[in-house]
């Protein structure tokens, strides 16, 4: 029983993350059609700007509460992915396509190498929090890991929720409109008055901010994190995620990240043996021919750009009527 | 609003693409750009719209210098470029395409009320409006470009190659639109290879050679000029 609340809030808590981590590069890919290849580093950023404020502050001051604490955790984190964000937007947005995901696939390994060598974060091991968890208590305390396991449920739900609320808020706004226009053809846009380079910063930086509010989540909730953890192939998972569930589409969002966190979950119990030795890692070729298929079969990723309630299908099956999507 | 060009020199990494073109265009008039290919006239407009920055010379927008300004900025200022290719939102629908050619219009009323005006005036967008602009044909594209481009109720507007694969029949209602456009007080600076249409509705006329004004005058001179039927009337 305990290790079945165990699993399902860890399993609940992590996609949580990787949907916050999806939904922000889908802001960014997705709908201003910026490839980007580093969102793990932002996630690192966050994660560890997160991580050091309440370890160091809890350092300072041993008696500030930790919902303070974790308030300001949040903070640091968004406001220092975001910041980087800035830095690494400004050079590199003058740049297409290819360029700006070599760039950004750049930008995510110096992030990880600085982290790696960085003594105050506790360079390439970890960086515990020790015995600090929120809420108070320790983890090897069952009470007390009830309770920071359901604290990082809800939080996770109200990151999803509000990560989604400002997304779909800017979607359909005239600023929406704008950021879809420079996925399409920014000279256009620029002939229509959009300042091109503003809109691409403001949904880079804001992208970035939502990632390092997914990176101070999992920094808390895991409670020790290390530079490994956000390696290049992390940025490479969350970039299957949206294409998988279609650029620009949040429901496919949702549906991808939950298909692709919890599959090789439960593939990586099963045994396979060939020719009387087991195969070690088996399902990740399944997972790749899968993958592999759904972009023969489905291109445009599940639901392509539209929402699940606009797709006819299921627009039928709840009997509801009026304008239809678009065509993928 | 009365557009200036000044000695404008402006190239490609290294390669001149104009040496010192002079153009004026008055308020309320249509002036056309003629030349051959590769003779500097997208490049004209490019600079003018901010696209291209000129290496040497000044535009002037009424009495305010131009050149120095971006793309966005100049459209904010009612200098509307309809570029060469249509540049359409190809996976957004019509609509959404007019209304980003109204994005800098504040008045919502207003924009609601241009949306019918096109969709009247080009019908065939009317039927379309939930369409991806991407599905439409060569023509209904051209027509969209044209609306998207009058959505942002430009002062100064700028064509480029209106007509370019267009059927007869189309080509003819493009330059009606043009006309029309004009009647209603907007100043257009036109591009196009086809002469005889352009200098129908065009006020006066400049050839470009080779990244210079070759020949100017009204669009009646520019008719009977010997150089000009030679090159792009084809004989007379």
């Amino acid at each position: 029983m305990e290790a079945l609340f165990s699993r399902l809030s860890n399993d609940f808590v992590l996609i949580c993350v990787y949907l916050v981590l999806a939904l922000s590069l889908n802001l960014i890919n997705g709908y201003a059609g910026l490839f980007s290849l580093g969102h793990a580093g932002f996630w690192a950023v966050g994660a560890y700007c997160g991580s050091a404020f309440i370890i160091y502050s809890h350092q300072a001051g041993p008696g500030i509460p930790g919902a303070l604490l974790f308030c300001g955790g949040i903070t640091a984190a968004m406001g220092g992915a975001a910041l980087v964000g800035l830095i690494v937007g400004l050079p590199s947005l003058r740049l297409q396509g290819d360029y700006l995901a070599i760039a950004s696939l750049g930008f995510s390994l110096i992030v990880v190498n600085i982290l790696n060598n960085l003594a105050v974060v506790g360079g390439a091991s970890s960086f515990p929090f020790g015995g600090l968890v929120w809420p108070d208590g320790a983890l090897y305390d069952l009470k007390a890991r009830v309770a920071h396991n359901l604290t990082h449920i809800v939080l996770g739900v109200l990151a999803v929720g509000t990560c989604t609320l400002v997304i779909r808020n800017i979607r359909h706004s005239s600023h929406g409109r704008a950021i879809l226009s420079l996925r399409e053809d920014e000279v256009a846009s620029a002939m229509c008055g959009v300042n091109v380079v503003k809109y691409k910063l403001l949904v880079f930086v804001l992208g970035a901010a939502f990632a390092g509010l997914a990176g101070v989540l999992y920094a808390t909730y895991t409670t020790r994190i290390a530079p490994e953890a956000f390696n290049f192939m992390e940025s490479v998972k969350i970039l299957l995620m949206v294409v998988l569930g279609g650029l620009g589409s949040l429901s496919g969002t949702f549906i991808a990240v939950i298909v692709l966190y919890e599959v090789p979950e439960l593939l990586r119990m099963s045994h396979v043996t060939i020719a009387g030795s087991p195969v070690a890692d088996w399902w990740v070729m399944l997972y790749a021919l899968v993958l592999v298929m759904l972009m023969i079969l489905r291109p445009q990723g599940l639901l392509g750009s539209k929402e699940l309630f606009e797709c006819a299908g299921i627009r039928r099956l709840f009997g509801m009527a009026g304008r239809g999507g678009r065509e993928a | 609003m009365t557009l200036r060009l000044e000695n404008i020199e402006a190239g490609y990494g290294g390669i001149a693409a104009l040496r010192g073109v002079s153009i004026e265009v008055r308020a309320g008039e249509i002036v056309a750009i003629l030349g051959a290919n590769g003779a500097g006239k997208s490049t004209t407009l490019k600079v003018i719209s901010g696209l291209v920055r000129p290496s040497g010379g000044a535009v002037y927008l009424e009495d305010r210098r131009i050149d120095r300004l971006r793309p966005y900025e100049t459209a904010r200022l009612g200098l509307v470029h309809c570029p060469e290719g249509r540049r359409l939102f190809a996976n957004m629908t019509v609509l959404e395409n007019l209304e980003m050619g109204a994005y800098q219009r504040g008045d919502k009323a207003g924009v609601k009320r241009d949306i019918e005006k096109m969709t009247g005036l080009f019908d065939v967008l009317g039927s379309r409006r939930a369409q991806l602009a991407g599905t439409l044909s060569g023509g209904e594209q051209q027509m969209l470009a044209l609306a998207r481009a009058l959505m942002a109720r430009p002062k100064v507007l700028l064509l480029d190659e209106p007509s370019l694969g267009l059927a007869p029949m189309l080509i003819e209602q493009i330059f009606a639109t043009i006309a029309q456009i004009r009647r209603e007080g907007v100043t257009i600076l036109l591009v196009e290879q086809n002469a005889h249409m352009a200098l129908e509705v065009a006020d006066r006329g400049y050839v470009l050679e080779t990244g210079h004004v070759a020949v100017t005058g009204d669009a009646d001179e520019l008719r009977n000029h010997p150089a000009v039927i030679e090159a792009y009337l084809g004989g007379a």
